[in-house]
């Protein structure tokens, strides 16, 4: 489990809040925070058969319903991440694809994010997201983990 | 696009620099009218977010400005309290500082070496594209980054975002063990890093030379790294103190951030070539002797940069080492430091040049004033000088690859602009020659 993100940019906080939610109700998962460091990210590709990434995705104001992205198959376009910088979570996949350095699975679980403002809170659609993921996560993972 | 006499080119995002900003070039003729690069994030907000919070943690909150070099705006900020408190950190605590440091030099610029700056190079338009034919040196690029990595995880206590950095040192020291197995990790990375001055230095590079003012630290017999006065090439030699007496930032209509100057004299440069121009000398033997055969010595074109940052990564690979050589893991990780009232400078060597930061503390320790200049921003006069000088000269290239060389002479600078903007747009405006 992968929570991406910046704690003190706004919305971009949510993968890192959503992961170290689930650290705390599911100890045996295997969790690391990220900043989203490209080499980061393929070290921690590399060393599992199943990788869950939790990170905010760029949305419309009052858009609350997070995402479940096959990573694998289903393509992050340019302005779907919310990284701070230019090599995201869509370059990290790509160069990973290029390299052979991919996981069996890849699972993305997209919380909508609006404001990345530093400093910033997190907003309260994106809280609402947080929420939504907390009832969504253990439906997912009876079905699929 | 565009009319037989006007061609504007706009490039929704100037992809592979960290974070986001704008660059507008107008051309008439032959000339060149008007350059301006854009910066639309309010930049200080960082600054009003430090006021009324503890000494204690401001150097943790000025770290998360940055995700590629958190390093340097901790240790500015460390540095910057040290100085209120009246207290120096030195010995071994000060060698674990410049430990730190280099394991965030080889993080930073290998990253940019390897996966921004590259493909430019290599005509390529991203790494990820690069890699399908490069697979090898993109492989060495994320292992000797990974390398870097493992220096601030050991000894900040995670890869990104240091943890174990507090005002006065370090919370707990590595143990001894484990600094050994890094020193082997290090020997590695050091034979890559040399390997990777080999393969830069054999890249093709467009000619531009700009005659910049360096500026950078110096004067602490090292090569500059966490400490020294600033120093420049046009005979600046001032206490950190003094910086705002000799350095002015000013409001520009086109940026909302500030740009920095020289007082009386304008435009100048920071980062790898700057500190590689002023201090040679005090490189390892090894890494003077990789630029001489890398044929970099004293460069001032600016897309030389990409080797300098190589040689730069072997100079921190060295100077782990030696640090590691003399570690003793049973000496004390801090010095005791307590808050009083006073205002304190500091300023580091960023990976792309210097940071400037300067706190105002209390009695008790609440921060009542902060200033935090970063690299980028002092850069940016250069940078619009560059694509001035650079675009004349390459008038007859199609829009297309006129706009790529001028988003490679940007990327020379490794520009951090996550520090002070939201995204970077390039607009390049031909006109008509008559106009």
């Amino acid at each position: 489990m992968l929570g991406i993100g910046q704690a003190m940019r706004g919305d971009d906080a949510a993968g890192i809040e959503a992961l170290r939610w689930l650290r705390d109700r599911y100890p045996e998962l295997d969790c690391e925070e990220l900043t989203g460091d490209p080499a980061a990210l393929l070290n921690a590709f590399a060393n599992a058969d199943h990788v869950v990434v939790l990170d905010c995705v760029a949305a419309k104001p009052g858009d609350t319903q997070p995402r479940v992205i096959d990573g694998l198959r289903q393509g992050l376009s340019a302005g779907q991440g919310a990284s701070t910088h230019a090599f995201s979570l869509r370059e990290a996949i790509e160069l990973g694809r290029a390299l052979g350095r991919l996981p069996e699975r890849l699972t993305i679980f997209g919380i909508p994010g609006h404001d990345f403002e530093l400093g910033a809170s997190m907003s309260t659609d994106t809280c609402a997201a947080l929420a939504r993921l907390t009832e969504l996560f253990p439906k997912w993972r009876q079905q699929h983990a | 696009m565009g009319t037989e006499n006007t061609r504007t080119i706009a490039v929704d995002y100037l992809a592979r620099v960290e974070g986001e900003g704008a660059l507008y070039v107008k051309v008439r003729g032959d000339h060149v009218v008007d350059v301006e690069l854009r910066i639309f994030e309010p930049p200080r907000f960082f600054e009003a977010f430090l006021r009324g919070r503890s000494w204690l943690e401001a150097p943790d909150i000025a770290a998360r400005i940055c995700g590629i070099c958190p390093v340097a705006y901790q240790m500015s900020a460390v540095h910057a309290m040290e100085r209120i408190a009246g207290v120096e950190v030195g010995g071994h605590l000060r060698e674990l500082r410049r430990l730190l440091y280099c394991g965030e030099w080889i993080e930073s610029h290998v990253l940019h070496i390897f996966l921004l700056h590259a493909p430019d190079f290599l005509g390529y338009p991203d790494a990820m594209q690069m890699a399908a034919d490069h697979k090898s040196i993109v492989e060495k690029g994320l292992e000797l980054k990974k390398h870097g990595n493992a220096i601030v995880n050991l000894l900040g206590g995670r890869e990104v975002h240091p943890i174990n950095v507090k005002v006065g040192g370090f919370y707990k020291l590595p143990d001894q063990y484990s600094m050994r197995e890094l020193e082997d990790q290090i020997k590695r990375a050091r034979d890559l890093a040399l390997d990777t001055v080999r393969w830069t230095s054999s890249l093709e590079f467009p000619g531009l030379e700009i005659d910049h003012e360096l500026v950078c630290n110096g004067k602490a017999g090292e090569y500059p790294m966490n400490e020294g006065r600033i120093v420049s090439s046009a005979g600046l030699d001032i206490a950190v103190d003094s910086y705002d007496e000799n350095f002015i930032e000013e409001q520009v209509e086109h940026s909302n951030a500030l740009q920095s100057r020289v007082k009386g004299r304008g435009a100048y440069l920071t980062g790898p070539l700057a500190r590689f121009n002023l201090n040679f000398e005090l490189l390892h033997e090894p890494v003077k002797q990789a630029a001489r055969e890398a044929g970099v010595v004293a460069s001032r074109n600016p897309f030389q940069s990409i080797v300098i940052r190589a040689l730069e990564v072997f100079y921190a690979c060295e100077e782990a080492l030696r640090i590691l050589r003399d570690y003793d893991a049973g000496l004390p990780p801090a010095v005791d430091v307590d808050a009083r009232a006073g205002t304190g400078y500091a300023c580091t060597e960023a990976p792309r040049g210097i940071l400037y930061q300067r706190f105002s503390t209390d009695a008790q320790g609440q921060v009542t004033d902060a200033k935090i200049v970063p690299p980028t921003s002092q850069n940016q006069l250069a940078i619009e000088q560059d694509l001035g000088a650079l675009v004349p000269q390459h008038l007859d290239k199609t829009d297309d690859e006129l706009t790529h060389l001028c988003e490679q002479a940007i990327r020379n600078y490794d520009p951090c602009i996550s520090c002070a903007t939201h995204f970077l747009k390039l607009e390049l405006d031909r006109g008509p020659a008559d106009a």
